[in-house]
């Protein structure tokens, strides 16, 4: 239906934006000697993929759990409190002001980025990564998107938020919707209408771009290019009426917070650790079987 | 206890978060200290609860210009969007709430302000006096237009309105008119909302329609396909509670009453006929046509009537300390001073002081089977069952629809085939069932937004739109291609009910001046353009449309209507000089108490 028209239509733009990017950052050679020896490079990032898998599958069979969980129990109503804390920092509300300078082009171009840029911006550095001679770059992505995505849901658990598209629309438009009502679709499917406080697309983009410029020696052109992106979908945000400022001030803390959570991970052997304890338990389990 | 210990407000608290968090934020930190250096002092403060915008454009709206009009008038006011099912139940279930607006689907009978304001149901959940307004004056009227009919009914009315006028807990907003949209190829003139409307489409479409017949002669089955925006359906269907979605067509399609109202009069339904005996204490005989069946097969007897008019007066059946009444229909059997079963198809009603327009509401409640609800009876806590927050995801009724199947985004009812009323003529109420075939299935489908459904009704996967539309967005219906946009009435008003519990709220002074802070000809004019009829008089500002059926006395409503402001915009002078008038002070621009 809709839905798999708009999947087939976002993989038919993205893919070929990553492969020529790719291409080009990256270069032909160290891509087919990075996918023709992947084994060793997939197995040194099988621990963050597990955590990354087990979140993931947390949250899709959870999801009735913790709406519940937040709607009786732990949650707060807090969309009022995000436009007080604003209105008392800000004369006019930042999403008023970016809303101000509407136009045609520009809502196109804000929406293309934030449903294909920003898909566009979280796969790329997979890839990218991928092809280096060391996984420490990839591990830190996948463990910084891992968290980012954990503590983002336990966010959205406590804070009960609506976007500035859900309040008062003499105030505040709901652009992308209003032009876009197809990507509703897409939204609809992964996502509640409340998860607003902080606003992941920032927090995820952040954290592409803070870990570009960690790689800057690597792939200097990615540095602009993330960059151009990931503010591009942080204006976006608030542009197109799904996120109030704060939820891009906290996702940028956030995106931080992730960063150098990824950072700790490498530097401290996290992996190591954890590969020890797993195959301690695993021999335990086999000798416990075995007896 | 409150005194000697000042609560911190909410715009202080924030003050000194922001205060901390936003420091460094350059050319912000002037403002900042004004705000901090506020001397002490307890400001006004109302949270308003209403839909998030993407659910209901009207009422964000209306809460918007609240929130901007009472902070103008210098209240510390926020609004919170909250989902539907949880608005409902912090509003009308927990009492967690200062201001909500709502669209009210309207009343089914004058009585029905018996039920939102009479201090009887103030410890009761549900619809029963969710503002718990409490006026010994407005009991006694509330109790002479229940028991009296004709003129002295309009009377007590007009009694009534003089006396509520100035304390009433809520105030009505706006009158919308029904905005909707359908495929072209469906020849609707009207959204359909009521079960007997969706009788009348369905039998249009078959007579106009080619239905095809299969191989054996049967007419193929098609399917009549109802879009509505929102996130689920068919979760919770359980039509005696109150925090649920609102699935009250479905509900109608699923549950007969006795008898329906219409626009011309009442219909009886599962009742063959009503016999009514106005002597010294009015009673009813009711008897139920032969043969009917619950869509499991067993038989539908006088007993489940009794049984539904006893659960909805206790939900616990007796099991808990005291009753626990449904928050839903409760107040349409209070009348009833006994029921019972006389034989199998006929029960007896007797009621309480009380006067035939008021009794014949408990003949319009949905008739439930007993052999499933009377497991239902386990008392949660003290004042709610298992029947209450049962989700009833496959309900089991004696409609002309039922239950077929549902998944997380679309309910589907199929037509009840062994119904008697398929082989019936319903005597004087010719053309209810004139050539009427229910053939068709029904599908309620959800999709994510507006602009998505009227697309899917262009592309012709949907007949019609059950989600009302704005006015931009009916606009957007007539440009779109292969959409037909409708038009018609509706008994719904956009109601703002206030929380009697709040140290203001509960001040009639208070509130009168908060619903003159709504300007009703702007809020008509500009966000529903037109599409929208203003109350003028005090029953109008009660809920009673214009163009009711009821022709109560028009009381005039006086300066409850006169905003002070124009265009929308409040004349803070005028604002302050109203709350001063009512007692309050103002300290640096902020409303104190």
């Amino acid at each position: 239906m809709a839905l798999t028209g708009l999947v087939t239509e976002l993989a038919l733009v993205v893919i070929p934006m990553v492969l020529v990017t790719a291409l080009v950052l990256v270069g032909p050679r160290q891509l087919s000697r990075a996918f023709s020896d992947f084994r060793w490079r997939l197995a040194a990032i099988s621990v963050p993929l597990v955590i990354l898998t087990l979140v993931l599958f947390v949250r899709v069979s959870t999801r009735d759990f913790l709406r519940e969980l937040s709607q009786r129990v732990v949650g707060t109503h807090f969309t009022s409190s995000i436009v007080a804390l604003e209105a008392t920092v800000f004369e006019t509300n930042p999403v008023v002001v970016v809303q101000s300078v509407q136009s045609e082009p520009l809502t196109s171009y804000f929406a293309f980025v934030y449903v294909y840029g920003y898909v566009f911006l979280l796969v790329f550095p997979l890839v990218a990564y991928f092809a280096l001679s060391k996984m420490d770059e990839l591990q830190t992505l996948i463990v910084a998107y891992t968290t980012n995505y954990a503590i983002g849901l336990a966010l959205y658990t406590v804070f009960i938020a609506y976007g500035p598209r859900n309040h008062d629309p003499q105030r505040f438009e709901a652009i992308l919707y209003d032009a876009f009502p197809q990507f509703g679709y897409l939204t609809h499917e992964v996502n509640e209408p409340t998860n607003v406080f902080p606003s992941l697309h920032t927090s995820l983009s952040m954290t592409v771009l803070f870990l570009a410029w960690q790689t800057r020696f690597i792939y200097p052109l990615w540095v602009p290019i993330s960059a151009v992106i990931s503010l591009s979908v942080v204006v976006s945000t608030m542009y197109l009426g799904i996120h109030w400022f704060s939820d891009v001030v906290v996702g940028t803390l956030l995106a931080a917070v992730c960063v150098s959570l990824g950072r700790a991970y490498v530097r401290r052997n996290v992996d190591d650790t954890l590969r020890g304890f797993l195959r301690r338990n695993v021999e335990q389990v086999r000798s416990s079987t075995d007896r | 206890m409150d005194e000697s210990a000042p609560s911190v407000t909410r715009r202080r608290l924030l003050g000194g978060v922001a205060g901390v968090g936003a420091g460094t934020l350059a050319g912000c930190s002037e403002r900042l200290w004004t705000v901090a250096e506020r001397s002490p002092h307890e400001q006004v403060s109302l949270t308003i609860k209403a839909l998030p915008a993407e659910y209901d454009v009207m009422a964000a709206t209306i809460a918007g210009h609240l929130e901007t009009t009472l902070t103008a008038a210098g209240i510390d006011a926020g609004f919170e969007p909250i989902e539907e099912s949880e608005l409902y139940r912090q509003t009308l279930i927990n009492a967690d709430f200062d201001v909500f607006v709502v669209r009210h689907p309207g009343y089914d009978d004058p009585d029905a302000l018996r039920g939102l304001l009479h201090s009887a149901f103030i410890n009761e959940r549900g619809w029963q006096n969710p503002f718990r307004f409490s006026d010994a004056e407005v009991d006694e009227l509330l109790e002479r237009q229940c028991e009296s009919a004709g003129g002295r009914r309009r009377t007590a009315f007009g009694n009534l309105f003089s006396a509520l006028g100035g304390v009433a807990p809520f105030t009505t907003v706006a009158f919308p008119d029904r905005l909707g949209a359908a495929n072209e190829g469906s020849d609707l003139t009207r959204t359909p909302r009521s079960a007997l409307e969706y009788y009348e489409l369905l039998g249009s479409r078959w007579n106009t329609s080619a239905v095809e017949n299969d191989a054996n002669g049967e007419p193929n089955g098609r399917t009549l396909r109802v879009v509505l925006v929102d996130q689920t359906v068919g979760d919770r269907l359980n039509p005696i509670a109150v925090d649920v979605r609102d699935i009250r067509s479905l509900v109608g399609l699923l549950y007969d009453p006795l008898v329906r109202r219409t626009e011309t009069g009442t219909v009886p339904w599962l009742a063959e006929r009503v016999e009514w005996d106005e002597g010294d204490t009015l009673a009813a005989t009711v008897t139920l046509r032969e043969g009917l069946t619950w869509h499991d097969g067993l038989a539908l007897e006088a007993s489940d009537v009794v049984f539904t008019v006893g659960l909805l007066a206790d939900t616990a059946r007796g099991q808990a300390e005291n009753e626990i009444p449904a928050p839903r229909y409760r107040e349409r059997i209070t009348t009833v001073d006994d029921v019972a079963v006389l034989d199998d198809r006929r029960v007896r009603f007797t009621f309480d002081e009380c006067a035939r327009p008021a009794a014949e509401r408990v003949l319009t409640v949905p008739i439930l089977p007993e052999h499933v609800w009377a497991e239902r009876a386990t008392v949660i806590d003290s004042h709610a069952t298992e029947a209450v927050r049962w989700d009833n995801d496959e309900p089991v009724g004696s409609g002309l629809y039922a239950f077929a199947e549902s998944g997380s985004e679309y309910v589907r009812l199929e037509p009840y085939d062994d119904h008697v009323l398929h082989d019936v003529d319903i005597d004087g109420h010719d053309g209810v069932f004139d050539g009427i075939e229910l053939v068709e299935d029904i599908e309620f489908r959800v999709t994510p937004n507006i602009g998505s459904a009227i697309d899917a009704l262009g592309d012709g996967e949907f007949d019609f739109l059950a989600s009302y539309l704005t006015a931009n967005q009916l606009e957007s219906v007539e440009e779109a291609d292969g959409t037909t946009a409708l038009h018609s009435r509706s008994d719904a008003f956009y109601m703002v009910g206030y929380n009697l519990r709040h140290p203001e709220l509960t001040l009639p002074q208070f509130r009168r001046v908060v619903s003159r802070l709504i300007d009703r000809e702007f809020v008509a004019s500009e966000f529903f353009d037109g599409y929208a009829q203003t109350p003028t008089t005090v029953g109008e500002l009660l809920g009673f449309r214009p163009d009711s059926p009821w022709d109560l006395p028009a009381v005039a409503a006086g300066s409850l209507l006169e905003f002070p402001g124009t265009d929308g915009e409040v004349d803070e002078a005028a604002a302050h000089a109203l709350f001063e008038e009512a007692g309050y002070h103002y300290d640096n621009g902020d409303l104190v108490a």
